[in-house]
């Protein structure tokens, strides 16, 4: 399976299995990254080498970290929950993908973050881009990468 | 019927999610006693053999790895407590290592609830 492919299923598998929402790609774009309330960050190594950012509105990010958790409506979610809750979530993409890519091979992931602004995509980096909608509202992956040479 | 259920992992959210998970398929729980590296988790593990009915065991940890932590449990004697492996990783050799070393199940991340309390019920009987 290739990158792309392999990157969808990992996003509809975790949202499918654990965040129990149902992702709907949309080719328009959104916005630049100063339109998205929430953007994560995780660096991988192993059949690709790079960094993948996921970008989410304030309601979409609140949403994942209530469903991820089981934390209901009406119980508080504070801020560092989210950034919690987020950051696996990042996490789970990120490892599902290096896992279904083929060939398959042994990978590294570095610990997710939040961040303000994502990195830049490095010279001979490929980028890759998934839009889409999470219940109407925008979501967005951005993997920056480059094969690993073998 | 109320379980004791040994949680490691280093991530605190990934261990929220395995108490919802286990709750949502109607387990009753008596005590969930957690750990967030192998080191600890083994030294939860070594001390509680008669009390836990059941554990789930990152892979991937600081400190100590799962699959390391369940060699040396075993090789120590400690292999009362049946162990799960929870791992990002679907890799079939990794899944056999483990089980050669004594796990009893192995569940890939991502998981739904369904599919977490359909190994807990092969490893401690239904909810």
């Amino acid at each position: 399976m290739d990158v792309r492919d392999s990157l969808l299923k990992a996003i509809d598998e975790v949202l499918d299995k654990m965040v129990f929402l149902f992702f709907e790609e949309n080719e328009s774009a959104f916005g630049g990254a100063k339109d998205f309330f929430f953007i994560t960050q995780v660096e991988m190594s192993g059949v690709i080498t790079g960094t993948m950012n996921i970008f989410l509105s304030e309601g979409t990010a609140a949403l994942v970290a209530r469903n991820l958790l089981g934390i209901r409506d009406e119980d508080e979610l504070f801020e560092g929950t989210i950034d919690d809750a987020l950051e696996e979530f990042t996490n789970l993409i990120g490892g599902r993908m290096m896992t279904i890519l083929h060939p398959p091979g042994p990978f590294n992931m570095e610990v997710p973050q939040r961040v303000d602004q994502p990195a830049q995509p490095a010279g001979g980096q490929s980028e890759l881009v998934i839009n889409g909608t999470l219940e109407d509202e925008p979501f967005k992956i951005r993997l920056a990468y480059r094969e690993t040479p073998t | 019927m109320s379980r004791n259920i040994g949680l490691i992992d280093d991530s605190r959210v990934m261990r929220s999610i395995l108490r919802k998970s286990i709750q949502m398929c109607h387990y009753k729980v008596e005590l969930f006693m957690e750990a967030e590296n192998g080191l600890e988790g083994y030294k939860m593990l070594a001390e509680n053999q008669e009390n836990l009915d059941i554990a789930f065991l990152d892979l991937h940890m600081p400190e100590m790895g799962g699959l390391e932590m369940l060699k040396k449990l075993r090789e120590e004697g400690f292999g009362a407590v049946p162990i799960v492996i929870v791992s990002a990783s679907s890799d079939a050799e990794t899944q056999q290592e483990c089980m050669d070393w004594g796990a009893v199940g192995f569940i890939c991340k991502p998981f739904t609830p369904q599919e977490l309390g359909a190994l807990m019920s092969q490893v401690v009987g239904e909810a």
